[in-house]
């Protein structure tokens, strides 16, 4: 976790939760796992908003916290960290998908989710009803049965699932059961996705006036009804929303490089290797065309020819969005999932610096990606660029840190040459780049992961290179 | 090693020194008389120098524009709306001096009224603390129908204390057993001198209370001394009692209205002042009112003329 990353998660908690939860937030960010005093104590906030703060950091699941590891008797450790907290950066993307695939109630079943963290079914049918029918002309209000309906699908689809049950209670409680570092996931409890058999009958309420709506919330606190699903506690899956993203992002750049067709296609394929295909899966199963065909949607129909070329185009295409896996049944497909990923990363890094720095920085910028390690002379004859300009181009990424010197001493020869230069990409312009989409941002940094190597800096060779230049010392240190 | 193309300026923009178009001229600047270049100070300035240098250097390479569109400024209105939304939730913590107007001085009432409104919206959305660590959870509800346990106090404390106490609470519990008859006169007498919702604000003579039968143990003095400390500071309310005095009281009352559960009076009584009952006192939250909201509404939407 970088110290802009920890910056980012504590103006986006005090954004949504104000300062107090900010400076908690950014207490946990900072180390490991810390217990309740240790809190207290580098924060300097007062104890009942610091158990404010836990509980509701804790409530929207961006902080864990486990019983003590030493023993039964050390009070639990909260941790909470970055990306978790970076997740609230997409609230508003998640709600809009789940607007274009259910409509206005799934929308605000999604967003209402989000601003609860954990929410029975119950509370969040009565919740969204009333909020609907605020919206809807007078005398109109919304069933409990649409808005149910409209839970189960989105149940259905994982986009939503059970919370786990509770982890270890305490110490005080059974001693034979085992300590764990970790919660559970939620996919390892069996009904993770069952909706509960829910006895809601009723309509969505008009907010009243202020002083009747005091009593009727009075009133609905005393009398509690029960539906028949307490302890049942939802959250949202962002895992299964991250999933929708890829395959979108992967489906517009289908419909970009080929046509609208070949997009449909390969949604097509997406689409019937949902369930079988695990998140981290490097591919998709192997589909044959013939079954492709059957499910190609009715608007995007096209002759049994005209989709196998069109597979064959994708398959040639650099960019290897689908792969031949065999020659059965007209021949099986698959979607290379993280090759795709990690090409639309590259091309994303490319025009990056295309648009900043012009086209033959990026021709230099692609050569070095292509080729990892370069020297000054190979970088000049294989982009073909005259010597002058592509020493003021390279000198220019380095700057922004986009390429890195690096000094080898090369042992076929008797002396060690100084002036022998490599130079390799850098990981941190990852964080520096505008606006990458989020699948993009994970591939990018899986992708140039990749490609690190251990290297040792030096400023002098470095110094010696550009002397006649009469330009300051690069920055070498990482 | 040259200087470069040096090219005369006495304005030079203060950028960094990694910056390529002044790249050392910054730094040069301060020698560039001793240079003997162009000009000196007092002397017209040069034919090519009108106005001060502009602010940002020219960019080669015009960044794209922003993304544009239905979806793009449909997010935007999304974030904001989620923004606004998450700071009226209860979600939203606030500090505490920030909840008044006047975070200047910090006020004897601040501590009944600020922490209130707050954990009351808090737990009203948090229904399932089960899944939260013990030491974390709030004052659950004001119930005070597990009299003897008095749970809702103690989540304050910490798990140490907890386990002691609930151990030495069990010894309590059966002293007090075995001197039921006792206490139970006393209490007539308590109820007597007591208004019905300060149960604990018990005045009576040291005469009228049982000492305790055995000497306590070292532990179990501290423990009492604790819980009379917990219970002296927050009532505020000078009594020459002996602590134990004081403890055997309030837990006699305790366990008393555990054992009177069942009578429909009491419940009636805690969830008619629920509302204006706060934790650790006894006095309606009026008591409370430091008179600093006299007169700070607006007159202006007054009908009648005042005179």
């Amino acid at each position: 976790m970088t110290s802009q990353e920890v910056r980012l998660c504590g103006l986006l908690l005090r954004e949504h939760f104000g300062e107090v939860v900010e400076k908690v937030g950014t207490q946990l960010l900072r180390g490991e796992a810390q217990n309740l005093r240790n809190i207290l104590q580098e924060t300097g906030v007062s104890l009942d908003l610091v158990k404010k703060s836990l509980c509701v950091l804790v409530q929207h699941g961006t902080c864990m916290f486990s019983t003590g590891r030493k023993g039964l008797g050390r009070p639990s450790e909260y941790r909470a960290s970055c990306h978790l907290i970076l997740r609230i950066l997409r609230y508003p993307r998640y709600i809009y998908t789940a607007k274009t695939l259910y409509g206005d109630t799934g929308e605000l079943i999604v967003e209402e989710m989000l601003q609860r963290g954990r929410v029975t079914m119950s509370d969040i049918v009565k919740v969204v009803a009333d909020r609907l029918t605020q919206t809807m002309e007078e005398g109109q209000s919304m069933d409990y049965k649409e808005v149910s309906s409209a839970f189960s699908k989105l149940v259905e689809t994982h986009f939503l699932q059970r919370c786990p049950r509770a982890a270890s209670k305490g110490a005080a409680d059974t001693p034979e059961a085992p300590v764990r570092a970790e919660p559970p996931a939620p996919e390892s409890f069996a009904d993770c996705y069952s909706v509960p058999q829910v006895t809601l009958v009723g309509r969505g309420k008009r907010q009243l006036e202020d002083a009747e709506e005091q009593s009727v919330a009075k009133k609905a606190r005393m009398d509690s009804e029960t539906h028949g699903d307490e302890g049942i506690y939802w959250q949202v899956n962002f895992e299964r929303f991250h999933l929708h993203f890829r395959d979108q992002a992967i489906v517009t750049a289908v419909a970009n490089k080929l046509d609208q067709t070949g997009g449909e296609i390969v949604r097509t394929m997406l689409r019937m290797s949902e369930v079988t295909t695990p998140p981290d899966a490097a591919c998709t199963k192997p589909l044959s065309a013939n079954e492709i065909f059957r499910s190609l949607p009715a608007a995007y129909t096209v002759p049994r020819q005209v989709l196998d070329q069109y597979l064959t185009l994708l398959v040639d295409d650099p960019m290897e969005f689908v792969g031949k896996a065999g020659e059965s049944g007209g021949g099986l497909y698959v979607v290379n999932l993280h090759r795709v990923l990690s090409n639309l990363a590259r091309a994303t890094l490319e025009s990056v610096v295309q648009e900043r720095f012009g086209s033959r920085s990026a021709r230099i910028f692609r050569l070095l990606l292509k080729k990892k390690h370069l020297e000054q002379k190979q970088v000049e004859d294989f982009a073909m660029i005259p010597a002058k300009e592509a020493k003021d181009m390279l000198y220019t990424l380095l700057s922004q840190n986009l390429v890195q010197l690096q000094l080898c001493f090369l042992r076929s020869i008797a002396r060690a040459r100084p002036g022998a230069v490599l130079v390799r990409m850098l990981e941190r312009f990852v964080f520096s780049s505008g606006n990458p989409q989020d699948s993009r941002l994970c591939a990018i940094s899986h992708f140039l992961s990749l490609h690190r190597q251990p290297a040792l800096n030096c400023q002098d060779a470095a110094s010696e290179l550009l002397q006649d230049r009469g330009k300051p010392h690069p920055q070498t240190s990482v | 090693m040259t200087r470069g193309t040096t090219k005369g300026f006495i304005f030079q923009p203060t950028d960094d020194s990694a910056e390529l178009v002044g790249g050392m001229s910054g730094r040069g600047r301060g020698r560039r008389g001793a240079e003997g270049a162009s000009v000196t100070r007092g002397e017209p300035l040069l034919p090519s120098v009108q106005q001060p240098s502009p602010l940002f250097p020219a960019m080669e390479h015009k960044p794209l524009p922003l993304t544009c569109g239905e979806e793009a400024e449909y997010l935007l209105a999304l974030k904001q709306e989620l923004r606004g939304a998450m700071g009226a939730r209860p979600g939203f913590i606030q500090p505490h001096a920030g909840h008044r107007s006047h975070a200047d001085v910090e006020r004897y009432s601040d501590k009944y009224h600020n922490s209130s409104e707050q954990t009351d919206a808090l737990t009203n959305w948090i229904t399932d603390w089960k899944r939260f660590p013990k030491e974390i959870q709030l004052c659950v509800r004001r119930s005070l129908k597990t009299g003897v346990s008095g749970a809702a106090q103690r989540s304050k404390r910490g798990r140490a204390d907890e386990q002691k106490a609930s151990v030495k609470e069990k010894q309590v519990l059966l002293k007090l057993e075995v001197s039921q008859p006792q206490i139970r006169q006393h209490q007539v007498h308590f109820t007597a001198v007591n208004t019905p919702h300060s149960a604990f604000n018990t005045r009576c003579h040291p005469q009228c209370c049982p000492p305790l039968s055995s000497p306590p143990s070292t532990r179990f003095a501290r423990y009492l001394r604790l819980r009379c400390r917990h219970v002296a500071a927050v009532r505020h309310f000078s009594f020459n009692h002996l602590p134990h005095v004081v403890v055997t009281e309030t837990l006699a009352n305790e366990e008393q209205r555990g054992s009177e559960e069942e009578k429909e009076d009491n419940h009636e009584v805690d969830e008619e002042y629920e509302e204006e009952l706060e934790e650790d006192t006894d006095y309606i939250m009026s008591y409370f009112d430091n008179g600093e909201d006299f007169g700070t509404e607006s007159d202006d939407d007054m009908d009648e003329a005042v005179y």
